[in-house]
């Protein structure tokens, strides 16, 4: 067969493409055990933030689930961090360990109405200082045992490092996760970040 | 939709020693960094295992809280330094997993949040803070004395958000 020449003088529309992908998604061989779910980023102040409907739609897929938050309050010079799973406002527990530039210490909360993540920055603050926090919750979506979920978080512009655990002795597939600042000690300052991402069951 | 994440950007394993490594040109594409960094020092001494920023040789502070199967301890540096235990003995293990929080947003300063330990010496975690605006580029492993290892391993990934 001899050589044909191609020509684009007899399509009345057409496109060009530079690339031979076309427009077409490139085809990627990276996997991961480890993906983003949601993530929030503050617009403005906000007084809670809430990821919801976590077991129907991701349950069957994941095992354990990450949070990874960088926190600024309002108000105040420092506040608490409240997490809050499926709504529930009892049977909590939580331990921290925690440095403070000058000593370590340790401290116990049971029967909370929420668990303790760790304390962040708050509005009087250095500006533009952020605390940040890394959250795993583990085997989220079971059934067999209470919720336990582990911390690292801290900052220096309120001098505080910390690791903390957290108990939820309720035997429910999280369902939602709800993360406030202090009760009562205004709200989430503008450019906080909450990400949540999911550990894959095999 | 869910998206994989936690992709590995760089690793390095020193062939020879080393004073420092610089992970560079980090692009902007993802939300926060981890650093591994895994081996051993070269000689005996008192490393201040550090990592700086965009090359910036200020603007750090840093609290830590450490134990040593004794006492623990907590206090402040202005640098962030992976390690703070006085005196490190060579052919001791450590490894740190460092996170870099929000390295490519331009609307706060940078947290940075490490774990580590030195296997027989000492249990620490960290909080630090580059006081810069500026998006993170680069990051150095450097330490002030001495050099790490042959086998040194230092990890890099991203992580969307």
């Amino acid at each position: 067969m001899g050589v044909v020449k191609l020509s684009t003088a007899g399509i009345l529309d057409y496109q060009k493409y530079s690339s031979a992908l076309a427009g077409n998604t490139p085809y990627s061989p990276f996997s991961s055990a480890y993906e983003l779910l949601e993530t929030e980023i503050l617009t403005g102040s906000q007084a809670s933030v809430t990821f919801s409907s976590l077991n129907s739609t991701y349950g069957a897929n994941y095992q354990h689930l990450q949070l990874r938050m960088t926190l600024r309050g309002t108000s105040s010079s420092s506040i608490r961090t409240e997490l809050k799973l499926n709504s529930a406002s009892s049977t909590y527990a939580s331990h921290e360990l925690a440095g403070n530039g000058s000593s370590v210490a340790s401290s116990a909360n049971t029967g909370d109405a929420f668990i303790r993540t760790g304390r962040v920055i708050g509005g009087t603050g250095t500006a533009n200082s952020y605390s940040a926090q890394v959250v795993d919750i583990l085997d989220a979506f079971e059934t067999t045992k209470a919720t336990t979920v582990r911390t690292l978080g801290g900052s220096t512009g309120y001098n505080y490092v910390y690791l903390t655990s957290g108990l939820w002795t309720t035997l429910d597939a999280v369902d939602s996760i709800q993360i406030s600042p202090e009760s009562g000690v205004g709200s989430w300052e503008q450019y906080c970040r909450f990400s949540l991402y999911g550990r894959r069951a095999a | 939709m869910a998206t994989p994440t936690y992709k590995a950007l760089a690793t390095t394993t020193l062939s020879g020693t080393a004073a420092s490594i610089t992970f560079s040109s980090i692009s902007s594409s993802y939300r926060d960094l981890v650093a591994v960094v895994n081996g051993e020092l070269s000689t005996a001494n008192t490393p201040d295992l550090q990592m700086k920023i965009n090359a910036d040789s200020s603007n750090y502070s840093q609290v830590f809280m450490r134990g040593n199967g004794s006492t623990t301890a907590s206090g402040t540096y202005t640098a962030i330094n992976l390690n703070s235990a006085s005196t490190w003995s060579s052919g001791r293990r450590y490894n740190h997993l460092v996170h870099i929080m929000d390295y490519s947003a331009t609307d706060k300063h940078k947290t940075v949040l490490a774990r580590g330990n030195w296997a027989g010496g000492d249990i620490n975690a960290t909080a630090s803070r580059w006081a810069s605006t500026n998006a993170v580029t680069s990051i150095s492993f450097t330490v002030a004395s001495g050099s790490f290892a042959i086998g040194t391993t230092f990890s890099l990934y991203g992580i969307e958000a």
